[in-house]
């Protein structure tokens, strides 16, 4: 006889089959995964071009900077891709698995069974943790595919523990979106506001809080760089000092690069991210418990 | 320690309603609701919509809190042993509605895991046959008309066995096959399995043919409740239950 956490947690996984939007947002970011490689050898294949044409030209000397690169150098733009496409899967995974029941109208006959809330939400949590953790476990394996089908040789027992470590951040920074996005599918009336919801905050957090401390051009929070531009205004300092526990997107990128040994930053654990990041995903938990019976609302409107 | 519930297993009444009160803001959907039903018995509640019947049906098998008063299952308080309560008995809402991208099987076996039923693949076989339902187990729910969708309902409903079977407007939206279909479910699950048979309803001609008890419900009160034929004895001057619940609902204005 299974327990009732469990059996929801596979419930989750057999009605995410049927889930056609959140398949093809994760089907995107598996897909912009396992290209991310080969954009990044494309580029920096581009700029060793342009040095050589320069070089040839005389229009410089000197050794080419950019002639080395690091092996997970060629998984730079998974970082943004987490930020942008794969948030955006978490908070769909998270909505849809709290609407998927209220739609399907059976929450009073779930409650009616000897179940509590507790496990109710817990079984949720199990089986949206799994999913997740399925696409990224799907995506480190293209990503460590990618670095040796473009590389043609061996990754080093580091990297492939770095880039492994860098799937596990990946997971604690898509925590938090996707507990959000349930949250809000569970509480909300109209399947619109539960899907806006999540998405008005996601925008908050990955764009306006790090516009706010930085004077850098918008377009740059797109770059997977290890931090900001500092800034020259006073204002930006002062909201950059403030906000920065609260930009969990430059938690995310700052660690990341660390980890993967980007942008000739040292490699090794940025503990103050980490523990931004871990303190939003503690935080969006400690939420998760907050969910009351009378706060899970009955069916759904579109 | 497990707590020891003290189950009532004699014919005395399993479901018992005291002071039962529900207020929606200034509104009170039930006043003073006080209802006794006997196992064994196939209750019908009747009522206008809006009477209070949803209400009383969600308060006794712990969806709602009352705000007033409580409620007993089987000798157990709705409230402070509703784990228990939700054990003893079974529910189908006024629509049914299963996961429609999942089969019949994969709905079933959900719910009986839920209710932690052993062995829940062959308990399926078995309830499915007794509904006749066997040959749509592996069919999308999506397929099912509404009287399929009534059987699937009642199917999930019975799977751990309960006692007492709640049904709320069960033949509202069938045609006369489905009705007749789901008339000959209810008797013979109270027949054959003994269970005790709750059903919200307004359709008269459906209590007359399947009902032993009835209760009267007017804007959260419980004007009347008997035997059917202690009802049809009791007012010989009426010639149907129709007349005889128009005087009662007159009485009570």
């Amino acid at each position: 006889m299974k327990s009732p956490v469990l059996t929801i947690a596979r419930q989750e996984l057999l009605i995410a089959r049927t889930n056609r939007l959140a398949l093809l947002i994760s089907g995107i970011f598996l897909g912009m995964v396992s290209v991310s490689g080969f954009i990044s050898w494309d580029s920096h294949h581009t700029v060793n071009s342009v040095f050589a044409e320069a070089l040839r030209h005389g229009v410089t000397s000197g050794p080419n900077p950019f002639a080395s690169q690091q092996p997970l150098d060629l998984v730079s733009n998974t970082v943004i891709y987490i930020v942008l496409i794969g948030a955006l899967s978490a908070i769909l995974l998270g909505v849809q698995s709290a609407i998927s029941d209220r739609k399907a109208g059976v929450i009073d006959l779930l409650f009616s069974r000897p179940l509590s809330v507790t496990q109710y939400v817990n079984g949720k949590f199990l089986g949206m943790q799994y999913l997740l953790v399925l696409i990224l476990l799907t995506a480190g394996l293209l990503s460590w595919g990618s670095v040796l089908f473009i590389r043609g040789e061996m990754i080093s027992l580091g990297n492939t523990a770095a880039l492994a470590v860098f799937y596990l951040l990946a997971w604690l920074f898509l925590m938090p979106f996707n507990i959000l996005g349930f949250v809000f599918g569970a509480v909300s009336r109209h399947e619109t506001s539960a899907l806006l919801g999540p998405i008005l905050l996601w925008v908050a957090l990955v764009f306006v809080i790090p516009q706010l401390g930085t004077d850098a051009h918008p377009v740059s929070l797109l770059n997977p760089v290890p931090a900001q531009a500092a800034s020259t205004g006073a204002f930006f300092a002062f909201n950059h000092r403030i906000l920065q526990p609260l930009s969990l997107t430059d938690r995310f990128k700052n660690a990341s690069s660390k980890l993967l040994g980007l942008n000739n930053s040292s490699q090794g654990i940025a503990a103050y991210d980490w523990l931004s990041l871990a303190m939003a995903a503690a935080g969006m938990m400690a939420a998760l418990l907050l969910v009351k019976r009378s706060r899970i609302r009955g069916p759904i409107r579109e | 320690m497990n707590r020891v519930y003290n189950v009532t297993m004699s014919t005395e009444s399993i479901i018992r309603t005291r002071g039962l009160c529900m207020r929606y803001g200034g509104n009170y959907a039930l006043k003073n609701v006080n209802l006794e039903i006997a196992a064994g018995e196939i209750f019908g509640l009747l009522g206008h919509n809006g009477a209070g019947k949803t209400t009383t049906v969600s308060i006794i098998t712990t969806l709602l809190k009352p705000s007033l008063g409580n409620a007993e299952v089987c000798g157990l308080d709705t409230l402070r042993d509703s784990r228990e309560v939700r054990r003893q008995i079974g529910y189908l809402p006024e629509n049914v509605e299963l996961y429609e991208s999942l089969t019949l099987r994969e709905n079933l076996l959900y719910f009986a895991r839920l209710s932690g039923v052993a062995e829940p693949d062959r308990r399926i076989e078995d309830v499915l046959q007794f509904l006749d339902f066997t040959t749509c187990m592996d069919k999308k729910l999506s397929t099912f008309s509404k009287g399929m969708r009534q059987r699937a309902g009642i199917a999930q409903a019975i799977l751990h066995r309960p006692r007492i079977l709640f049904l709320d407007e069960p033949a509202s939206g069938l045609d006369p096959q489905g009705v007749i279909a789901l008339r000959q479910n209810i008797q013979s699950l109270n027949r054959e399995m003994g269970m005790t048979i709750f059903m919200n309803t307004h359709s008269l001609s459906e209590v007359t043919k399947t009902c032993t008890n009835i209760g009267i419900l007017r804007q959260g009160e419980l004007l009347y409740q008997d035997s059917l034929s202690q009802t049809i004895a009791a007012f010989p001057e009426h010639a149907s239950l129709e007349d005889i619940y128009l005087r009662i609902d007159a009485d009570g204005r």
